[in-house]
């Protein structure tokens, strides 16, 4: 079946559209570095970032110590800045994902948020990333924090 | 008004007996024969043919209670979906863990080197694998050992969850690893011998 030219240009454009509505927008964070404010005396900082666009539809707060501080936007990053201590960073889709971490002052922390399979939706795993794989796989990411 | 009620079974050499106690829910699988007797409403079922239990009963003496029959390609069905199920079982696996009584030594001087890669092994879950040339030091003592952080790496240990994790050794081995979160300890299975560089 062959379908017009019209269709098809509909139906690309439509996609196009949707694909659109899908991207994160907000400031990258290699552009948000020179204007971020610095961490207060006694606290540190967590950056939780999702990279991948894998279930984008998917977007559960993030919580930290019960308290939500963000969503899991695909392609995007948030920071906290909190007291020197320890926390539970969590999500919940069909099941709750946690890791616990320490913060000391003036320590900052990267949490990603892995995207796996689950049984009727998708599970987003907060993840404790070392500093320097993090730094390679935030730097485009955009910001979606407050 | 009819009670719904449970089925309790007793094993017996030939075939199974299912008491029925009243004002309970009934549910289960169960094997049957298919005989519903006693006044006192009792079923005796006998072994090889499933049936899941589902019904009302008259408080009354001498009441009925009903039985679905479920055939062979019910009962496989069943069993799949139930093993299906049980493999998105999400929250399987957890750390086994210990309370532990940690004591700081911010004075301790006691550092080294992982001379190589190392990987702990634990009974449930897994742990990071321990990078050559991380520099550890020791932050704190638990029952099990002197525990060591390092700054090197990011060192946890995960099951459903993750959790931050620092090593705890004893005598030259990898004992396992303090949760300073949980404040509990995990061990290794089995421990490992480490080799440092001081």
């Amino acid at each position: 079946m062959k379908l017009g030219r019209f269709t098809r240009l509909t139906a690309v454009g439509a996609i196009a559209l949707f694909l659109a509505g899908c991207a994160t927008s907000g400031p990258t964070f290699m552009e948000m570095q020179t204007s971020s404010k610095p961490i207060a005396a006694n606290s540190g900082r967590i950056y939780v970032y999702r990279t991948s666009a894998l279930g984008a539809a998917l977007q559960p707060s993030v919580k930290l110590d019960g308290m939500t501080v963000g969503d899991a936007v695909p392609e995007g990053y948030f920071f906290v800045d909190r007291p020197a201590g320890t926390y539970k960073l969590s999500t919940a889709t069909e099941v709750d994902r946690t890791v616990s971490l320490t913060l000391n002052s003036g320590e900052v922390r990267y949490v990603r948020l892995d995207v796996s399979f689950g049984f009727f939706v998708g599970h987003i795993s907060p993840v404790l990333v070392d500093t320097a794989e993090a730094e390679k796989e935030i730097q485009k990411l955009h910001f979606t924090g407050k | 008004m009819p009670a719904t009620c449970w089925l309790r079974k007793t094993e017996y050499p030939k075939h199974f007996r299912y008491e029925i106690i009243p004002s309970y829910s009934l549910r289960g699988v169960a094997f049957d024969g298919r005989v519903v007797q006693y006044s006192n409403v009792s079923a005796v079922l006998s072994r090889g043919t499933a049936i899941a239990g589902c019904g009302t009963l008259c408080p009354n003496a001498g009441a009925t209670v009903h039985f679905r029959n479920v055939g062979r390609r019910q009962l496989c069905s069943a069993v799949v979906c139930a093993v299906l199920l049980g493999g998105c079982a999400f929250d399987v696996i957890s750390i086994r863990q210990m309370p532990a009584n940690f004591q700081s030594t911010p004075d301790s001087q006691q550092n080294w080197t992982l001379a190589q890669d190392m990987k702990v092994k634990l009974r449930q879950g897994f742990a990071s694998n321990l990078k050559k040339g991380t520099v550890w030091k020791q932050v704190g003592h638990i029952e099990q050992g002197d525990v060591f952080r390092t700054g090197d790496q990011v060192v946890t240990v995960e099951a459903s969850n993750q959790y931050e994790a620092y090593l705890v050794v004893n005598n030259g081995m990898a004992m396992g690893f303090y949760l300073p979160v949980e404040k509990t300890f995990t061990a290794a299975d089995p421990p490992i011998a480490i080799k440092t560089t001081p």
